[in-house]
């Protein structure tokens, strides 16, 4: 786990890194472990999401493609190498058009399924929901509790709010 | 025959290693009775004040009051910066009114009595996922303050720094930090007065706004009951503490409310039908030092959030099931 989080820092030598994606390729937990490092890393910079299953979707719908290549050997398996970057360059294309389209990067969420629509991804349309769900989750925090009514300014903080509303 | 040099510090070690347990544990003792202490204190003074709240580069300050008598607790937040709001809290409701005194929410509250702050035999399992330690005096908002550290064992949850008022306990500062020892959310008292000053805050709307609030909306509740639903992998020290099912006004719909904590941090888990009628939101997203993932989960939408690090928040979504598969 540690050389996957290392490779992901882009930590390792090159020849590391190849074996480590070769791991990566065969693993399927380690698969999974990159993808949730990545979602962490993402939320924790920058507060966007990509859903965890983005990485593996994508690559069940790669190997749902139609072959137009004659059918080789090592095709399958080629297509699962390569599925890795390139899941990761669509993901920054995703990212880089979701910053263009966004305004309020917080509580906004990047709808993986349709990519193409920005109108749905601006909607944030639960925030208002969320704000029920946290101030009920206050209840019974213990966290909370020390705060007393310190805890609430998270359902009422200004950048959180539903315009809607 | 001599000992390798590089052994000598180990052996020193082992020599101060069974007072350095033994002192540990007392501070940890010590720790345990301060952080009861503050729990009292947030429920038992009177005090109004106003404070900071930060997370990332937002900063935004709300003033809050509590007041306690025979009859109960009554408290008020209300938001100084951005688009008024006031939650006013009694020991039956909590109320969440706009810049014109209009409800825009009301939340019935049945299990407070029955749900003290930081129970006993929670605090007795806090040792195992946190070291407790008490810190230095320092002065904030004018008054004296103890800090206290708790530190987590593993990954799984949030280190906390707290700074409680030298005499009576309250809170002065909290600080919530990740596994790198970044401050993930921070709110602090700038001005605070304690005791027989405080006024009973005023919870009915302003007469000069009733006519616009003649129709509130009626009160969400929420019921304890079997929901049928279950978390399978939650990380080690989170316990269900409570489970019940949660009915917006007007709704006949029950939303799922698992709550599960490790005496500490909680985190709750909410499943309901996934909606038709508008698009899901899926997937992480953060309010401070607040975790929100959502997933849908065949004909149901879970959503799952807490004062946790990302981590436990989507290991406790991704193994909700139906109680019995």
């Amino acid at each position: 786990m540690d050389k996957i989080s290392q490779l992901m820092d882009g930590e390792l030598g090159e020849r590391e890194a190849r074996l480590q994606i070769r791991r990566l390729e065969s693993d399927p937990s380690l698969t999974q472990a990159w993808d949730t490092y990545h979602l962490i890393r993402d939320a924790l910079r920058d507060d966007i999401c990509i859903g965890i299953d983005f990485e593996r979707r994508l690559r069940q719908r790669l190997d749902g493609e139609p072959t137009v290549i004659a059918p080789h050997v090592h095709f399958a398996s080629r297509v699962v190498r390569y599925s890795l970057p390139l899941a990761a360059a669509v993901a920054g294309i995703a990212l880089v058009g979701w910053l263009a389209l966004s305004s309020q990067p917080q509580s906004e969420h990047l709808a993986e399924t349709k990519p193409q629509n920005p109108v749905a991804v601006a909607a944030a349309p639960a925030s208002g929901q969320m704000s029920d769900y946290l101030l009920a989750h206050q209840e019974y925090s213990p966290t909370a509790d020390l705060q007393g009514m310190a805890s609430y300014v998270r359902t009422v903080s200004n950048e959180d709010r539903d315009p809607a509303r | 025959m001599s000992l390798p040099v590089r052994l000598l510090p180990s052996l020193v070690l082992l020599q101060f290693w069974a007072p350095v347990a033994l002192a540990e544990t007392l501070q940890e003792a010590e720790a345990l009775a301060l952080l009861q202490k503050i729990a009292g204190a947030a429920r038992q003074l009177n005090y109004s004040g106003t404070f900071i709240y930060q997370h990332g580069d937002h900063v935004e300050s709300s003033r809050i009051t509590h007041f306690v008598d025979r009859s109960g607790e009554y408290e008020k937040l209300e938001t100084l910066d951005g688009p008024k709001r006031e939650i006013f809290r009694t020991e039956n409701e909590i109320i969440t009114f706009d810049g014109e005194h209009r409800v825009i929410k009301r939340e019935r509250r049945t299990r407070r009595n029955s749900f003290p702050a930081l129970l006993p035999d929670q605090l007795a399992h806090l040792t195992e996922h946190y070291l407790l330690r008490k810190g230095e005096l320092e002065r904030i908002a004018g008054y004296d303050a103890q800090a206290l550290l708790l530190e987590p064992r593993d990954g799984f949850r949030y280190g906390h720094k707290l700074w409680a008022e030298a005499s009576t306990g309250l809170l002065l500062k909290a600080r919530m930090l990740d596994e790198k020892g970044h401050a993930v959310e921070q709110s602090v008292f700038t001005q605070l007065i304690i005791g027989a000053a405080v006024v009973r805050p005023v919870f009915v709307p302003s007469s000069s706004s009733s006519d616009r609030s003649r129709d509130p909306p009626s009160a969400d509740s929420a019921t304890p009951a079997d929901t049928g639903w279950v978390v399978k992998d939650q990380p080690a020290g989170f316990r269900k503490i409570i489970e019940m099912k949660r009915f917006k006004a007007g709704s006949q719909t029950p939303v799922a409310h698992l709550v599960y904590s490790d005496g500490l941090a909680a985190v709750s888990v909410f499943v309901e039908p996934l909606p038709t009628s508008r698009k899901v939101p899926e997937g992480l997203t953060r309010q401070g030092a607040v975790n929100i993932y959502t997933r849908p989960l065949s004909d149901q939408l879970v959503t799952v959030l807490g004062e946790a690090p990302a981590v436990t928040v989507m290991q406790m979504a991704n193994s909700v099931s139906p109680r019995g598969q």
